[in-house]
């Protein structure tokens, strides 16, 4: 019963929002009259909803179709750790599981703004660590449609933006942004991203290649919350409009206050990882 | 998780009632085929030409869930057609680790990697050369330590003791390839200490990130991983016996890249004294990698390396004055597709060897690899690469990963 009574409420609830299609948005963002600083605002905003996260680790599958309808896999698990330094980036440790042949490979991440960010590979049939130029953001990670930059953290700075429009995105209500890369070596001229105005959560984006044409299109689905506050989507789909390829990234449950330190994200863990 | 195959799995060591212990258990391996062709006839009638062989190797591993210990075993084997030097056993691993903040403790057989460079790895000193297992001396065999490591805001700190020393094998005298044209006898091999190997080697490294440089400095003090040779006065199918001699060594080591943007400049050198005898290395040059060029996807990524011994001419090692010069090429395809070519011109003899490797993944678990080695022009008086004048050879190999 009371199962059957809370879907009526919802029901009733998205109901209400269809009849309100001015939604509620965030409490002092500036006008359309001023796109700029209310594109700025609203990626602000979406950014503080993580902010005090601490730490996480997860587990992710990728699933890789090509035009063909052929499908590949690969296992990865991620751990990241908050950077408390707002103006730089978080501390992040990649390793990867599938295919079988690259397992036990690691990856450390320093990432920073507008500067390069520092990365160190650990190959372990060689037991060598690799600083590697992290130059390489538009080329494909690990052969799938994600390029490395779409992995890379989202920080606010790495961005100019243009606020272009307010419109319905399924059952919620999205401020359209633009964002153009700031940072050197991107593939994309700029992207235009849904956020919904209720959560503040990126729930789609378009990427526009250096000649500026359409290329792939990114959507995010299945949010579910943690400790009552961060937003995590657990189902990534990357589809390219030119070579007809697709990426499905599927995250398993994110586990938070792992207590992770700068020691778990140093290259002698990076050493260790298994 | 395939790669937890067993695990979750607890292991309860029932210590009276209660479970006193849950580990976690992992396993994974992969088996190899292989096969080997030389195009040229050997040094000697019983050579052979073509070889088949299989090897394996697997890792086992218990972890504590503390994080703090763990229990790694990793052995490897090759069985060879052909070469009964070539088959051989080897534990890579067999270590116990402790972890607690920034102290690191190991005790055991390890593998342990230093250094930069691609061609030449000058600094890279802890493990000998698995010298049967592959040509490019990347193979290591694993080496019994006690490493005890400090890692704190002004960089890590490594010391190593090494209570056994591990001789290097040679191919077998009859039938093995890569021959050089003599014969090494390993089961008398020569010592400085009087220890032989039982001496212990010890070693400090120091490393630490300074923006976008990476420095590490090392000191070895211990046996001398690299023989020379001593005749024995024997002659076997009409080759030279030697035995190997291993010198005690002192070494102080630097190795520094600076990572700037698709720019990497690396420099490894070393200082050596062995019989009083001092020796100054150096090996460096640059790594530029053209990111998805032409927005395809993949990339081209440019090496070149020079090497220098400032006692070229007394060495024993064919690297006192080369240049390295290599191509990588990565598809970044959904297989993996990579092709490596290599090019190591002798400056003074303009002696030259060439060396390609592809790879590509079949399937999931698969992976197909080809290489081959090309000894191209022989200079004058160049030794090393007279002996291996006639050493050419294709190598397939098919893993599968488990």
């Amino acid at each position: 019963m009371t199962f059957s009574s809370k879907r009526f409420i919802g029901a009733a609830f998205i109901a209400l929002s269809f009849t309100l299609p001015a939604a509620a948005e965030a409490p002092g963002l500036p006008g359309p009259n001023e796109p700029e600083a209310r594109g700025l605002a609203i990626a602000k905003t979406s950014d503080a909803t993580n902010i005090g996260y601490g730490d996480t680790t997860t587990e992710m599958q990728m699933i890789l179709t090509n035009a063909n309808g052929d499908v590949s896999e690969r296992r990865l698990r991620f751990n990241t750790l908050e950077n408390k330094n707002p103006d730089d980036g978080d501390w992040s440790m990649m390793i990867f599981d599938e295919p079988r042949d690259v397992a036990g490979t690691a990856m450390l991440t320093y990432a920073h703004i507008l500067e390069a960010d520092e990365q160190w590979m650990f190959l372990p049939a060689l037991k060598r660590v690799k600083r590697i130029s992290s130059v390489n953001k538009s080329g494909p990670f690990m052969g799938s449609e994600f390029a490395f930059e779409d992995f890379s953290s989202q920080e606010v700075g790495k961005y100019s933006y243009k606020w272009l429009r307010d419109e319905p995105c399924g059952e919620r209500s999205c401020h359209v942004v633009e964002r153009r890369p700031l940072y050197e070596y991107s593939g994309y001229t700029r992207m235009v991203s849904w956020t919904d105005t209720t959560d503040y959560q990126v729930r789609k984006i378009v990427y526009y290649d250096r000649k500026d044409s359409l290329l792939k299109t990114l959507t995010f689905d299945d949010y579910r919350q943690y400790l009552g506050k961060y937003w995590r989507a657990h189902e990534l789909s990357m589809e390219n409009h030119i070579n007809k390829k697709s990426t499905i990234l599927r995250w398993d449950d994110y586990q938070f206050d792992n207590g992770l330190s700068e020691k778990d994200f140093d290259q002698n863990s990076l050493k260790r990882t298994r | 998780m395939v790669r937890r195959l067993i695990a979750p799995f607890a292991v309860w060591l029932s210590l009276g009632t209660a479970p006193a212990l849950a580990l976690d258990i992992e396993f994974e391996g992969s088996l190899e085929f292989e096969a080997r062709h030389y195009f040229e006839p050997g040094w000697r009638a019983q050579q052979e030409d073509n070889f088949t062989s299989v090897a394996g190797e697997f890792e086992l591993g218990f972890y504590a869930p503390s994080g703090r210990h763990a229990v790694i075993i990793k052995p490897f084997g090759r069985v060879d057609e052909h070469d009964h030097e070539r088959t051989h056993f080897d534990l890579r691993e067999a270590k116990y680790r402790y972890v607690n903040g920034a102290y690191e403790l190991t005790i055991g057989a390890d593998k342990v990697f230093w250094g930069v460079t691609e061609f030449l790895h000058l600094v890279d000193i802890i493990n000998q050369t698995d010298n049967v297992e592959s040509v490019d001396g990347e193979q290591k065999l694993g080496q019994p330590m006690v490493r005890l490591s400090v890692a704190k805001n002004w960089g890590t700190l490594t010391g190593f003791y090494m209570p056994s020393f591990r001789i290097r094998q040679y191919p077998d005298a009859d039938t093995g390839r890569h021959a050089l044209g003599f014969v090494v006898n390993d089961s008398t091999s020569l010592f400085e200490s009087e220890d032989e190997r039982a001496n212990p080697d010890y070693a400090v490294r120091y490393t630490n990130s300074f923006g976008p440089v990476d420095l590490g400095l090392a000191w070895f003090d211990g046996t001398s991983r690299s023989p020379s040779f001593v005749p024995t006065g024997t002659v076997y199918n009409g080759l030279n016996v030697l035995n190997a001699y291993y010198p005690l060594l002192k070494q102080a080591s630097l190795d520094v890249q600076a990572t700037l943007g698709p720019w990497l400049l690396k420099l490894e050198a070393i200082e050596s004294e062995v019989n009083h005898v001092t020796t100054s290395r150096a090996t460096g040059g640059f790594e530029y990698t053209f990111y998805d060029l032409f927005n395809s996807g993949t990339d081209v990524g440019l090496v070149s390396e020079y090497m220098w011994d400032e006692n070229e001419l007394a060495a024993l090692h064919p690297f006192g004055n080369d240049i390295g010069v290599g191509l990588r090429w990565t598809a970044n395809d959904t297989q993996s597709t990579a092709i490596l070519v290599g090019a190591l011109i002798d400056l003074d003899s303009d002696s030259t060897a060439y060396s390609i490797e592809a790879e590509r993944r079949l399937g999931q678990n698969f992976k197909l690899i080809v290489e081959a080695r090309v000894q191209d022009n022989v200079g004058d008086n160049d030794l090393p690469a007279n002996l291996n004048a006639d050493e050419d050879f294709l190598r397939l190999r098919l893993n599968w990963y488990f």
